[in-house]
């Protein structure tokens, strides 16, 4: 399977793969432009006063979150040619992507938001800051060591997820690498190549998520360190602060 | 002036307040007691638009803080507040805390505003801790920082909501010092408090609520020590 003039055979194709894995670093990069834009956005709606807004948001991220993405980048491909709407399979991806994970991170956006307690928004609004304001130098700098963490995991699945593009063609990695398995049937070190190139984008990011949970704990374990005088509590304090960063930090607290 | 007329708020269940009519003149000191959800919050919250009351009006100045349109710029120019919980941005140093608000909201410049939060810090015995972020102190500590940042503000009105309410006991004595001296300045002071010490030393008015309605009101000497109401004096037995 893994037989040298097999490999021999893909080095020869490699800069054609390349070239394909940077389309999907392209996409990538676009499509998470595209989701975080969105996922502010409609994580502001989730949150606002308004029940037509918070409305256009449960739409949207119901509609993403229950459809597979998958079929999303199907009807582009497929029935919007019927529409009129043409669009090349680059931009289909980050279209279709870049929807699917804003969806995911309005969520994330919403649940950092929500974890910051109501106080701080009436601190605020006492002191008349406008609602830009409000958010911009009180809620999203506290929000947004919350909102890292998964962001970043976002990040690495939607990196993930451009792979589906093999499916319609859509000249990146995995479309890439299949087409030369399949026309030379050369299996293994298309796949095996195509994993570790993968591997490489998104692991550096599983590894930032981790990092960024971590220090959040470690930070405020060293916060509480000034708080409390005494000893015991500290150890308390702790331990508190501990059990808490382990589970899933940015949906463990609410609003209070 | 702060004037409110007719003052209801309802909750699905609960009648919060149920038709509270109050006038506090300019430089009064006003203190609010009474049993727990009596509605004391809910009405020092709606004089500077917090709540919206569902029925009635909220007038400071010429400000009518029930409208829908009501810039809550222009109430935070007249009137500050100082919450149970402190409420500082955690994210922000001491002077930060202080300053943000004046230079963003008052277009006060920062140099100035900053000069003015030294002051008051040092007013409230914290100049020390200017660069120290709010997890790094003490409860006592905090809520005497959220007091300077009020008062950098350089409002007319202090709301303060049980200030000292979340403190360890050693810890009430030096805000309290500090919300006596506020006292003895011109502005008009609006608290909460379950300080009755407080309460006779320092407010020109004390007003009991009872069930989201004013059931007494008067001078310190009046309310404490001369009422006849039963539920009053029940309460005072319960406090003291
Ligand atoms: N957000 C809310 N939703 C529903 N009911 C509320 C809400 N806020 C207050 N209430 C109710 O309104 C009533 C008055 O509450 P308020 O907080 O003003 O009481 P309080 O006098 O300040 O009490 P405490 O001394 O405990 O602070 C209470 O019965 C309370 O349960
Ligand atoms: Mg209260």
């Amino acid at each position: 399977m893994f037989a040298a003039f097999k490999w021999e055979a893909y080095f020869e194709a490699f800069p054609t793969i390349l070239m394909a894995f940077t389309k999907t670093i392209g996409i990538s990069l676009l499509a998470l432009v595209l989701a975080l834009i969105l996922g502010v956005i409609f994580g502001l709606m989730s949150v606002s006063r308004s029940t037509v807004l918070r409305a256009i948001n449960r739409v949207y991220v119901e509609m993403i979150q229950n459809v597979p993405l998958l079929l999303q980048v199907f009807v582009m491909y497929a029935v919007f040619p019927l529409i009129g709407i043409k669009l090349s399979t680059f931009l289909i991806g980050v279209i279709a992507i870049g929807i699917y994970h804003g969806a995911y991170i309005s969520e994330v956006v919403r649940s950092g938001i929500s974890s910051i307690p109501e106080g701080q928004f009436e601190a605020a609004k006492s002191q008349g800051f406008s609602y830009i304001q409000t958010m911009s130098l009180v809620i999203l700098p506290q929000a947004i060591s919350i909102i890292m963490p998964p962001l970043a995991v976002q990040a690495a699945n939607l990196i993930k997820n451009t792979s589906i593009m093999a499916l319609v063609a859509g000249g990146e990695l995995m479309y890439a690498t299949n087409s030369f398995a399949n026309s030379t049937s050369y299996y293994g070190p298309a796949y095996v190549v195509a994993a570790i190139l993968y591997f490489i984008l998104c692991f550096p990011l599983s590894r930032l998520a981790l990092h960024l949970e971590q220090n959040r704990g470690r930070r405020r374990v060293k916060r509480k360190e000034y708080y409390n005088p005494a000893m015991t509590e500290f150890d308390e304090d702790m331990k508190n602060a501990v059990a808490e960063e382990g589970v899933s930090t940015w949906e463990s607290s609410s609003r209070g | 002036m702060i004037l409110l007329e007719n003052v209801r708020k309802n909750f699905a269940e609960v009648q919060a307040l149920k038709g509270v009519n109050l006038k506090i003149e300019t430089g009064e000191k006003v203190v609010i007691i009474g049993p727990s959800g009596s509605g004391k919050s809910q009405l020092i919250r709606c004089i500077n638009g917090l709540e919206r009351p569902t029925s009635g009006t909220v007038k400071i100045d010429d400000i009518l803080v029930t409208s829908k349109k009501v810039d809550h710029r222009a109430i935070a120019k007249k009137c500050a507040m100082v919450f149970q919980s402190y409420n500082l941005y955690p994210h922000m140093t001491v002077l930060k805390n202080v300053t943000l608000a004046p230079i963003k909201v008052l277009g006060i410049d920062e140099d100035q505003a900053e000069a003015d939060a030294y002051q008051y810090l040092e007013r409230v015995g914290l100049a020390d801790k200017i660069d120290k972020y709010p997890s790094q102190l003490s409860g006592g500590q905090q809520q005497r920082v959220a007091i300077a940042r009020a008062l950098n503000m350089h409002p007319e009105i202090m709301l303060l909501d049980e200030p000292t309410a979340a403190l360890d006991p050693e810890m009430v004595k030096e805000v309290l010092d500090v919300i006596k001296s506020l006292a003895e300045r011109d502005m008009t002071v609006v608290m909460v408090t379950h300080e009755m010490a407080l309460a006779r030393e320092a407010a020109d008015r004390v007003i009991f609520m009872v069930n989201g309605q004013i059931e007494e009101q008067g001078t310190p000497e009046q309310v404490f020590d001369h009422t006849q109401n039963p539920r009053m004096l029940d309460f005072l037995s319960k406090i003291l």
